[in-house]
């Protein structure tokens, strides 16, 4: 023992010695330990995590624990007997997650009788059966229809029992507010009846509450046919034992759990204790235990996600660059120590003695990892609740954490490892004798140099190996579970860079300290020698793999976040997907909408899917041709699914800008029953075939292009009547449409159709009023060849527009890309019988332009530019950015649009990098539809089913063609492992990055530290020579900032081009599939400012400290190292 | 080398032809083929300029370097031929070692309890160590010393205190490196009877290696070293015949082979260069230059 005590004192002595490198080191091994312990802390915050959002969206009700007593005796003491038993045994199997409690209690059947006076007798028949129940905390979750809630009445007596009954109840047994019932026991018709009154009519207030455990019908029957009779708990306990004395009863107690307490670690006891509940006839003799706890328990841990072999891989990493530090620090402290163990080994300590002082000497560092390096872990893993995409859960607060046994023991393990790494090889150096240290000073090559060389072909012949496949490390994807070997990717990648860097820049620092010797600068001569000369770059290269390090971690948030291949492979959907609408061609959108209605989903959303084309106006380049997807923002965020954590923008907010598009086309009405349509118009000026036509939507919502006439050339220079009866309507491609038109309608267009050659020519029309009847045609209109307008209409009429002026209409003029030019004016009123007329008249069209042969009217619309969401390739093929005004080529029309944002991709979309675009279906249908053509509608539709399997057979029998795109449950499974894996990821990256940034910090300041000590000495000497020992200080920091700038490129090299080049090679896969790390990488940037202030601040504070050691100041010697 | 007092005991330290790498790692050898003996008792200075192999010798009498060739033997124990472990158990019973600065030899941040720390790593009764420290304080001088660590303590305190605790297991054989080097005239000379003192009173075999030859031949018979060998030694020659004493002669020393060395100074004087001719007379062996000297005119001739 006194031999110990006497090492402990030598070791002491030399800490005192050394007490701010021995500082350093603590802090290394501290973050060894703290690392190593974090990664079971670190483990279980994810799960509990993943169970707490798993169990978030569990049905509340099978977060619940039923507990059924059936035969119970009615009385106060056997319930609370039974009652006890439950809350014991159910208490211990849900230990600390056991949360609120529901009782209710629930009489044998009654028969209701209905006493009535016949023939001068009272005559009592059998309505129905009855229970009397209670229901604790029912006057909270119920809202009264009618009366109040009843009294307590805790004694039986001469006064009926105040009950209260459900809505329905009431209803069936024609009961209100102070009516009385008849109970009578069943088989005992000759006994006095128990008489009760209703108090009050009651129906739940939110059916979905849990307090119903999913059935809110518990107001209203107890058991099958059996009406309930709610009576407060005293009363059921009071009156009702009184009155009802020897009936029995059953007692259910349902118990809910705190999700927010369950731990992950403690989920499968609890599991099992709850199975046990049920399974075990002795825990609850005569009780049924039913509940769903086990079942969502056991679901919500299978969400996949970072298992604790993979976050011990990644932290593991970590730690070993922290390990890294702690042996080249204590081998720096130890060559400190040689003379001290020089002198030890002259006074006779034995190489064991001096081996145990070595080890004392660095226990501190050993015990402060012990000591610190858990609850270090620990605030680290709970400060990461402060993340945005961890916090979510906590609201941003510091997440809930307990020094657990694993932890401590990870803990102890990460201490005692650095402990050893701080002992090993400080005795080792102490040990080396000096021809061996100046061996390797001179840099001899050696074993160390073949390792490398052994280790750089190790690297090299992995990577092309890589290249040559992809299932060299069995990469499984898909499967949403992390690959290790993939996760050793920084350590593959770095281990080989610093290797290089440590043995390689000395080399090319002497090549470019001879290049620079010829210069004059004594001061970079100086630096570079300094470079040259420092051969054991220890804290070099520590320095390299820190930095390389942290900017590989620092750019993989950046992969996650931004990672196109990783979000098309989980971009989103919907259950059931409709589209191929057979049965309902040239159905409107009424019928199609009908028809989706009628498919069992919880959600639908029609969605109109077409071709279109996006041109930049002013822009000379081609047009982009896109997918463009109409959608209505009210109903598709029901039915889409989208990852929210691999979304630029939350699909919430897309479809809010969306629905601030919305419109709608209304038109001038035709009333119901309207059988003719007719139009004045002449034709002024055109020379060629001609037809007028409306453009409407009939009442089922189909729009048809309705021929009013086809002019022969030169026909209706006067004054024309032209009329379509809608019994026989023909197209206005001349083809009867074959089903009558049934009004109302709404008409959207008023037209002419030219010939082309007419379209060329300068021409006019004027049209006169549009008119409807009710009446038949005098002599069927069922032909094409009626090329001879009327010369008068039908009568009697209703106007449906005079055109005596324009209101509410406007020229067409969205049918050429560059507009339509043509002029508008007001005429007399020439028509028959009419107030007004306008006349429309358009220019000869240019030659090489294409002629537009639509001219007339159509309603009036708000003008406003469609709203739409581009893909980022759209958008880049376009050159354009948010804000900017484009025009929509979509069904012949030239729309203005304007750009609301950008998307990479968007349910169904984008993920074969197709371009596309997202507006408001409203919108689309209404701005395309407002001119004649093709009228646009909905093409499909988007469901949300718990059984796709029924939606999809109901939407085959209404003939769509539909698929199953994505199946909800699988995807919100999934869905919870991605979040996970991505907490999982930025938990992991943030952590390593912070233990990284403070390694390198420090070691920069060590280094630095040692090289001014050294530099002290050069300049010591020079001044003494008579040189500049000021000079001599600045080659030397020169030298510091020149190696860190070199260490801080190698890094950058390593961590971003290496890694950039590994991943997206991993990340070919054709399948789309997960892959993790995801494929791409692409820099973070506030991580990379937060290690360049870092790194700077520590640069600056070693010229800081040279400047004020320089100067003479105590401050300077701050960074004492007290080297050998 | 011939004692005072002739002993039948074999030497303490037998050096032959040992030859030594540089202790930087430079080329050459910091010792060529040396060849010396230490009788027991004495008290040998090591005289020799800078490189002249005084502390390369030291160390690997202190077991801290090993020769490449050559035969060292240490009280009796051929060091070649025992393991580094018996090396190392061999010189810390026989050795106290002094290095050069003394200081080296001492933990900075005790005092005289660099005395204890020997005897207390060897696991030593306190009362043997507490009796032991301050014997050798006494012998020293160092009771004035108190609680001072030994990086406060001036170069003579330093010394001696590093003496003390080199001492403080009882030696056989006491090697100093220079111990007065930085010392004033006055300390110096302080020192050298202080050690004179103990070993006249302890019995013990001192080697001292200085640079100082006032010093050295003030303590006695002095090895001469340079170039990594041993030139000569200076023995003390007792004539029983009246009229003589006790004289000094200073001994060119034949090695183990045989072989002797010239200084070079005498074989440039009488012109021997590669070759020698060597002639056994009665009583002595001659060395004679290959050839006489040519005959040569005179340089220049006076008009």
């Amino acid at each position: 023992m006194s031999q110990l005590r006497l090492l402990a004192r030598l070791a002491m002595g030399a800490v005192r010695r050394q007490w701010r490198g021995t500082l350093a080191l603590a802090v290394g091994a501290t973050l060894v330990a703290a690392v190593v312990a974090a990664i079971p802390a670190f483990d279980g915050v994810l799960r509990d995590l993943a169970l707490r959002e798993a169990l978030d969206s569990v049905e509340l009700d099978d977060l619940q624990v039923h507990v059924t007593r059936d035969g119970i005796p009615l009385d106060r003491t056997s319930y609370r007997n039974a009652q006890a038993e439950s809350d014991a045994a159910v208490g211990a199997a849900l230990a600390g997650a056991g949360g609120s409690q529901v009782r209710m209690g629930t009489t044998d059947a009654l028969a209701l009788h209905e006493v009535a006076v016949a023939d001068g007798r009272l005559v009592s028949s059998l309505v129905g059966t009855v229970a009397l129940r209670f229901r604790s905390g029912i006057e909270d979750h119920v809202s009264l229809v009618d009366g109040a809630y009843p009294q307590a009445q805790p004694r039986g007596g001469n006064d009926p029992i105040p009950v209260l009954v459900g809505a329905d109840t009431a209803e069936t047994l024609g009961v209100r507010a102070g009516s009385r019932l008849a109970l009578h026991r069943i088989g005992s018709p000759t006994e006095l009846p128990t008489l009760v009154e209703v108090a009050g009519v009651a129906g739940a207030l939110d059916p979905r509450d849990p307090y119903w455990s999913g059935d809110p019908g518990l107001i209203e029957r107890a058991e099958g046919a059996t009406f309930a009779l709610i009576v407060p708990e005293a009363t059921f306990f009071g009156a009702a034992a009184e009155l009802l004395g020897g009936l029995d009863a059953s007692f259910e107690a349902s118990y809910a759990i705190h999700a927010s307490e369950v731990r992950a670690s403690d989920a499968a006891p609890l599991v099992e204790r709850v199975r046990a509940l049920g399974a075990d006839p002795a825990t609850l003799p005569g009780a049924h235990v039913r509940s769903e706890l086990p079942r969502a328990l056991t679901q919500a841990g299978e969400a996949g996600g970072l298992d604790r072999p993979a976050i011990a891989l990644m932290l593991g990493q970590v730690a070993a660059a922290a390990g890294a530090f702690v042996v080249w620090l204590s081998a720096h402290l130890a060559t400190g120590r040689r003379e001290r163990h020089a002198s030890l080994a002259l006074r006779g300590a034995s190489p064991s003695q001096r081996a145990a002082t070595e080890a004392l000497t660095v226990l501190p560092a050993g015990l402060a990892a012990l000591v610190l390096g858990p609850p270090l872990a620990a605030a680290g893993v709970a400060a990461l609740g402060r993340l945005d995409a961890i916090g979510t859960f906590g609201g941003g607060a510091w997440l809930r954490f307990e020094l657990t046994t694993d932890v401590l023991a990870y803990g102890a393990l990460g201490a005692v490892a650095a402990f050893a790494l701080a002992a090993i090889p400080a005795a080792l150096v102490t040990r080396r004798g000096a021809a061996a240290r100046r061996a390797e000073d001179a840099g001899r090559p050696g074993p160390v140099v073949a390792a490398v060389a052994l280790l750089l072909a190790a690297g090299g012949a992995g990577f092309w190996a890589l290249t040559r496949s992809d299932h060299l490390f069995g990469l499984d994807h898909g499967s949403g579970t992390p690959d290790h070997a993939l996760l050793l990717a920084p350590a593959a990648l770095l281990l080989p860079v610093a290797a290089c860097g440590w043995w390689l820049l000395p080399y090319l620092a002497r090549i470019a300290a001879r290049a620079v010797a010829v210069s004059p600068g004594v001061v970079w001569l100086e630096a570079s020698r300094t470079v040259a000369r420092h051969r054991v770059g220890g804290a070099f290269a520590l320095v390299l793999v820190a930095a390389a390090a942290a900017v590989l971690l620092a750019t993989l948030p950046g992969s996650l976040d931004r990672s196109p291949a990783e979000r098309a492979a989980h971009a989103a959907g919907t259950d059931v997907r409709a589209s191929e609408l057979r049965g309902l061609a040239g159905a409107g959108e009424s019928a199609f909408r009908s028809a989706v209605a009628t498919a069992p989903a919880s959600a639908a959303s029609a969605v109109a899917r077409v071709g279109a084309a996006l041109t930049a106006p002013g822009s000379s380049g081609d047009p982009v041709t896109i997918e463009l997807l109409g959608v209505e923002p009210e109903t598709l965020g029901a039915v889409a699914l989208v990852r929210d954590d691999f979304a630029a923008q939350p699909l919430d907010a897309v479809l809010g800008a969306l629905a601030t598009n919305s419109t709608s086309l209304e038109g001038i009405t035709a009333p119901a029953g309207t059988r003719q349509l007719g139009a004045w118009l002449r034709l002024q000026g055109i020379d060629g075939e001609v037809s007028v036509a409306l453009s409407l939507t009939d009442a089922g919502g189909r729009a048809h292009e309705l021929l009013l006439g086809r002019l022969r050339p030169g026909a209706l220079v006067h004054w024309g009547f032209l009329a379509a009866d809608l019994q026989t309507p023909i197209g206005i491609d001349g083809a009867p449409i074959g089903v009558p038109i049934e009004a109302p309608l709404a008409i959207h267009a008023y037209y002419v159709l030219l010939g082309p050659e007419a379209a060329a020519n300068a021409g006019g029309v004027s049209f006169g009023p549009l008119v409807s009847t009710l009446d038949a045609p005098e002599e069927p209109i069922d032909a094409v060849e009626l090329l001879v307008p009327r010369s008068a209409e039908f009568a009697p009429r209703a106007i449906l527009h005079d055109l005596a002026t324009t209101t509410g209409l406007e020229p067409i003029a969205d049918l050429a890309p560059g507009g339509t030019p043509q002029t508008v004016r007001a005429q007399p009123p020439t028509a028959p019988g009419s107030s007004g007329s306008t006349r429309l008249d358009w220019p000869a069209t240019p030659a090489g332009e294409p002629a537009v042969r639509v001219r007339g009217f159509r309603q009036e619309t708000d003008g406003a530019p469609v709203l739409l969401y581009a893909s980022r390739r759209t958008l880049a093929g376009l050159g354009a950015g948010v804000g900017d005004e484009l025009q929509l080529h979509v069904a012949g029309r030239f729309l203005p649009a304007q750009v609301a944002g950008a998307v990479e991709h968007f349910p169904t979309l984008g993920a074969d990098g197709t371009a596309f675009a997202v507006v408001n279906l409203e919108r689309l249908l209404a701005a395309a539809n407002a001119s004649p053509g093709g009228a646009l509608r909905s093409n499909e539709a988007w469901f949300a089913t718990s059984n796709p399997a029924a939606t999809m057979a109901a939407l085959a029998g209404a003939d769509f063609d539909a698929a199953t795109v994505v199946e909800r449950g699988a995807e919100l499974g999934a869905l919870a492992g991605a979040r996970t894996l991505a907490r999982g990821w930025l938990g992991v990256l943030t952590l390593g990055f912070s233990a990284l940034l403070a390694l390198a910090v420090l070691a920069v300041t060590v280094e630095g530290a040692a090289a001014l000590r050294g530099a002290e000495r050069s300049a010591a000497v020079a001044e003494a020579l008579g040189g500049s020992g000021g000079r001599q200080l600045v080659a030397v920091l020169l030298a510091v900032l020149t190696r860190l700038i070199a260490a801080a490129a190698l890094g950058v090299g390593a961590g971003v081009i290496l890694a950039r080049w590994l991943l997206d090679m991993l990340g070919a896969d054709p399948a789309g599939a997960v892959i993790v790390p995801p494929p791409r990488i692409e820099v973070a940037p506030e991580p990379l400012l937060v290690a360049g202030v870092a790194l700077a601040a520590s640069v600056v504070l070693v010229v800081a400290v040279a400047a004020l050691r320089y100067r003479g100041w105590a401050w300077g010697h701050a960074l004492q190292l007290r080297e050998a | 080398m011939v004692g005072l007092v002739p002993s039948r005991r074999p030497p303490i330290v037998e050096c032959d032809g040992v030859y030594l790498d540089h202790l930087d790692g430079g080329p050459g050898f910091a010792l060529q083929g040396l060849t010396l003996a230490v009788e027991h008792w004495a008290f040998t200075p090591l005289l020799g300029p800078a490189g002249a192999g005084k502390t390369a010798l030291l160390r690997v009498l202190a077991g801290l370097a090993r020769p490449r060739t050559g035969r060292v033997t240490l009280h009796g124990v051929r060091l070649a031929d025992a393991t580094a472990e018996e090396v190392r158990e061999h010189v810390d019973r026989v050795v106290g070692f002094v290095p050069s600065p003394a200081s080296a030899g001492l933990l900075p941040e005790l005092g005289i309890a660099n005395i204890e720390l020997p005897l207390r790593l060897a696991g030593r009764r306190p009362l043997y160590i507490r009796n032991r420290v301050q014997a050798l304080s006494d012998q020293l001088g160092l009771g004035d010393l108190g609680r001072m660590p030994a990086e406060r303590l001036g170069p003579a305190e330093t010394v001696r205190l590093a003496i003390a605790a080199a001492l403080a297991h009882e030696p056989e054989l006491l090697l100093l490196d220079e111990p007065t080097a930085g010392l004033t005239a006055i300390e110096r000379d302080e020192l050298v009877e202080t050690l004179l003192r103990i070993h006249e009173n302890a019995g013990l075999t001192i080697v001292l290696a200085t640079r100082d030859p006032v010093l050295a031949y003030r303590i006695g018979h002095v090895v001469r070293l340079a170039d990594g060998r041993a030139r000569s030694e200076q023995v003390r020659v007792v004539a029983f015949s009246r009229g003589e004493g006790e004289r000094i002669e200073e001994l060119a020393i034949v090695d183990g082979d045989g072989r002797v060395e010239l200084p070079a100074e005498e074989r440039d004087a009488l012109g021997i260069t590669r070759r020698a001719r060597v002639t056994r007379e009665d009583d002595h062996i001659g060395v004679w230059p290959e050839q006489p000297p040519p005959e040569t005119g005179p340089i220049w001739r006076r008009r």
